[in-house]
Parts: C-alpha cells; structure tokens; sequence
C-alpha cells in the first residue's frame, strides 16, 4: 500500500512519513500537480504546520490546489492534518486565507478568554483528551478521552454537525476531527501523539482501502 | 482539557547525553537516542534536546542526533543551544524537530524571534530564558545568557513580555539558582511569568521529586515542567511521576 504525502513546503513532512514507513507503508512524497496527476495510489495525506496562506500559496504555484480537488473528485481518500486539515474547509480567519473549499466550514482564531472569563494560552501547545463519535473509522480501537497533541492557534468549524465526528475541551467544546465522504481531517498530529496517533493513522490508511475495495 | 506536560530535558555534548549541577561540572551519562527511546516508550509527552557547548563554543548543530531520534519517537521534541539565525532554526526543524528553542542569541538579536515565528509559525518558535534572582532588577528576577554564565541588563518580566509580542509561542524558563539542585523548583519565578504571559510556560531548575512537580503545576502555575536529574540518575520513572501526580489531581497523560 503506498501513501501519498503532500510536501507543503512550508512544513516538515518529515514526522508524518517516519510515522508512516514505522507502520510499514510505502510512502510517495507529491511536490507537485504533475505528480499528483501520474500517481495511482488513492490515499493521500495532507500534512501542515504553521501559516495557512503560506501554505496555500505553495499548493497554488504547484499546480497542487486544482490538482487536490480533482484527486478527492476521483474518488481519492484524503486525511488533512492540523492545517493541511483546515485548508480543506472554505476560508480561514488567519489572514483571510481561502482553502481548498472541499468541505464546508471555516477556521476561527481560538478565543483568549473561557466563557466565563478566564484567561486561554494560545496556541494551544500540549496533550488534549479527544472524545470520538462511536462509531467513527479513524478512532477504532482508541479509548474515549485518549489524549493527543495539539500546537494551533486556529480551530476548524465544519459547517455540516454530522461531519465533526471528535471534540476536544480548550476554553469550549473544540471540532477537532471531521468526516465528509472521503474527505478526514484532524486538527491534531496524530504522528505526534504516541501509540494512539499511530493507531489513528494506521485506521485511516485501513480504511482507505477498504473505501477503494467497495 | 488540556493536560500538564512532563518534558525531559537532555543535554548533549559531543553527541553525548551530559548532566551538571549549577551549569558547571557535566557528566557523560549516556547516548541521547537510546535515552529518547526508552522515555518515549516510557510515556514521556515531550523531549527537549541542548546542545550545551553551542554558545559559549561554537559547534556546530548537531543535526545528525536529531534525525536518528526523529526516527524513533512519535511525541514532540524540540532543540536548542545555539540557534543563532533562521538558517539554524530551519535546519533543526527540517531534521525532525517540532520546535526550535533560542535562548543567548534571541537576547542579542531579538528580531530572530519575528523572523522565525514569520517563517515557521509561532508554535515552532520557544524562547528558552535563564534566570537568576538579583534584588537590583526591578522584577527581583535578572537574564542571563552564555550558559547562564553572563548577567545581562534585563530584567526577565520585561524580557517575557517582549518574547511574547515578538511571537514566541512558548517560554522555557529556567531557574539559574535551582538549576541541577533537585531541590525543588524557583514557585514565585514560575508564577510570576506563568501567570502574566499569554503563552505556555514550562517550568525549569531544581525538579527532584514528585512534591516539586506538584507544587509548580499548581501554585508555579507552569504549563508544563521540565525534568532531568530526577529521571536520568533512575530515582523516578515517568509513570511513577504521572501515577503520582493523576493520583493527587494533577491532569497529565497516562
């Protein structure tokens, strides 16, 4: 099985595919719309750190952003992390930023304050329990309230309820996972997170195949 | 909710895991990868990696050791000691690193903070600041650069405050005079900026028991706290120190 991984050129891939080659996929690293294009795999992974805009600049000067839409429009499995998740949704309020536009929804600056008033750090920086719609692919086999690792100054807003399928608690109940068709996105890093993480995203790569199988 | 975070610090030397008391006297104690391994298996929620040498000599980073324990844990780590320019901070980040920590040169050239928050986003950037109590800075709490061995004019609330509006996105901050001591963390430094700065603070210095954790968790204020003496000469284990801590209240992974 080999997995695709967006390089954004902005972040470090690095992390993602040495999670991924511990699990013992083939990895194919995509650096441009060309590639995208010519690869067969169907399951592609879209990892992101830092400014959403950068990002999307680098995707658009590759030819990656049509490139992407058509990918998931052919029927390709996508998992989006922590920004590369939030670029799948429409619009960002970080610098007005316009994402991929492939999942309804919007990303919010994390609110500094709790709702009744308490100062909120931001980023959020550190390990965060999650808690997973039950019946949820990429959460099988990970306990309720397991905790994952989160550095974000953004939070994502899917617009459609029954696409969040996971919620931290930071000053709120956070989205922090959605679910549209093939289309994942977490804004956690799963190949940050330990055992879990890992489990997490050996479910999604599972259940990509299982997706293409059908 | 979000969970309080044990980080392990090392200290390396010629790619050696070393340990000193009050900035003096380090001591070879073993290989940084094999240790990073055994704490990530461990249930360690974080790693930081110094190379100590790096100011006051220096060498070059040691990009090779970060990318072999890149290989091995799936947690975050971030590295320091010596970051000196956006280049450095690059080059640590693209070896597998989440985070980059500057500390003497964020102090002498203060726009590497902007520059590299602009470049890498905030949360890859930490501002690693030593500090020592000096009744002569308006504060009580003096920078320090070089190791800890030279006094600067700053005054470290003031310096917190700057990092922060720079874009630092997190504050490791080490206490000179705990430093190594095992006797307990510097409370009133810790919540003294924990409790102003808008972004996390990790406590440093001084960590040497449970208590020491509990205490800066809870009244240091801290995020998150760092330990190395305690763990590396064996007397605790991280799940010892996470059963503890969950056991009095204190949320931490386990």
């Amino acid at each position: 099985m080999t997995v695709l991984v967006v390089d954004t050129e902005v972040s470090n891939l690095r992390s993602v595919v040495t999670a991924l080659r511990a699990l013992s996929y083939r990895v194919q690293i995509i650096r441009s719309g060309a590639q995208l294009r010519h690869t067969s795999s169907r399951t592609l992974i879209f990892p992101g750190v830092g400014d959403a805009q950068s990002t999307m600049d680098s995707l658009t000067r590759r030819g990656l952003d049509g490139m992407l839409r058509r990918f998931i429009r052919d029927g390709g499995v996508v998992l989006g992390i922590c920004v590369g998740a939030q670029l799948l949704l429409h619009r960002s309020e970080e610098r007005d930023a316009v994402g991929l536009r492939v999942v309804r929804g919007t990303n919010r600056r994390l609110p500094d304050r709790t709702a009744d008033g308490a100062r909120l750090k931001i980023p959020q920086i550190g390990w965060n329990t999650v808690r997973a719609r039950s019946a949820s692919a990429l959460f099988l086999g990970i306990p309720q309230d397991s905790a994952f690792y989160f550095a974000h100054s953004y939070c994502m807003a899917p617009s459609v309820r029954t696409e969040q399928i996971a919620w931290c608690e930071y000053g709120g109940l956070l989205s922090v996972a959605f679910a549209a068709g093939r289309v994942y996105g977490v804004q956690f890093h799963p190949e940050k997170s330990g055992p879990h993480g890992l489990r997490l995203l050996r479910n999604f790569v599972s259940h990509s195949a299982r997706l293409q199988c059908s | 909710m979000l969970l309080k975070r044990i980080i392990i610090c090392l200290d390396v030397r010629d790619g050696k895991t070393t340990k000193g008391v009050r900035f003096v006297d380090n001591v070879d104690i073993g290989d940084p990868v094999a240790m990073a391994a055994d704490y990530y298996a461990q249930g360690v929620d974080e790693l930081v990696f110094y190379d100590i040498t790096a100011s006051s000599e220096r060498r070059m980073l040691f990009v090779d050791t970060v990318r072999a324990v890149a290989e091995r844990i799936f947690i975050p780590f971030s590295v320091g000691g010596g970051v000196g320019s956006v280049d450095d901070m690059r080059a640590v980040l693209l070896a597998g690193a989440e985070k980059v920590s500057v500390n003497s040169q964020a102090v002498l050239n203060p726009s590497l903070i902007d520059d590299g928050a602009r470049l890498f986003g905030s949360q890859c950037v930490v501002v690693g600041m030593d500090v020592k109590r000096d009744p002569a800075v308006s504060s009580g709490f003096r920078v320090f650069i070089h190791g800890g061995r030279t006094p600067t004019d700053r005054d470290a609330v003031e310096w917190a405050d700057e990092v922060v509006s720079r874009g630092a996105g997190e504050i490791v901050l080490n206490s000179i005079d705990a430093d190594g001591t095992r006797d307990g963390y510097d409370i009133l430094l810790t919540q003294t900026i924990s409790s102003r700065a808008p972004v996390p603070v990790v406590a440093s210095g001084g960590g040497g028991t449970v208590d020491h954790l509990y205490e800066v968790l809870t009244a240091g204020e801290a995020d998150a706290a760092l330990v190395a003496s305690m763990v590396h000469y064996g007397a605790f284990s991280v799940g010892e120190i996470k059963q503890q801590l969950h056991s009095r209240g204190v949320g931490v992974r386990v």
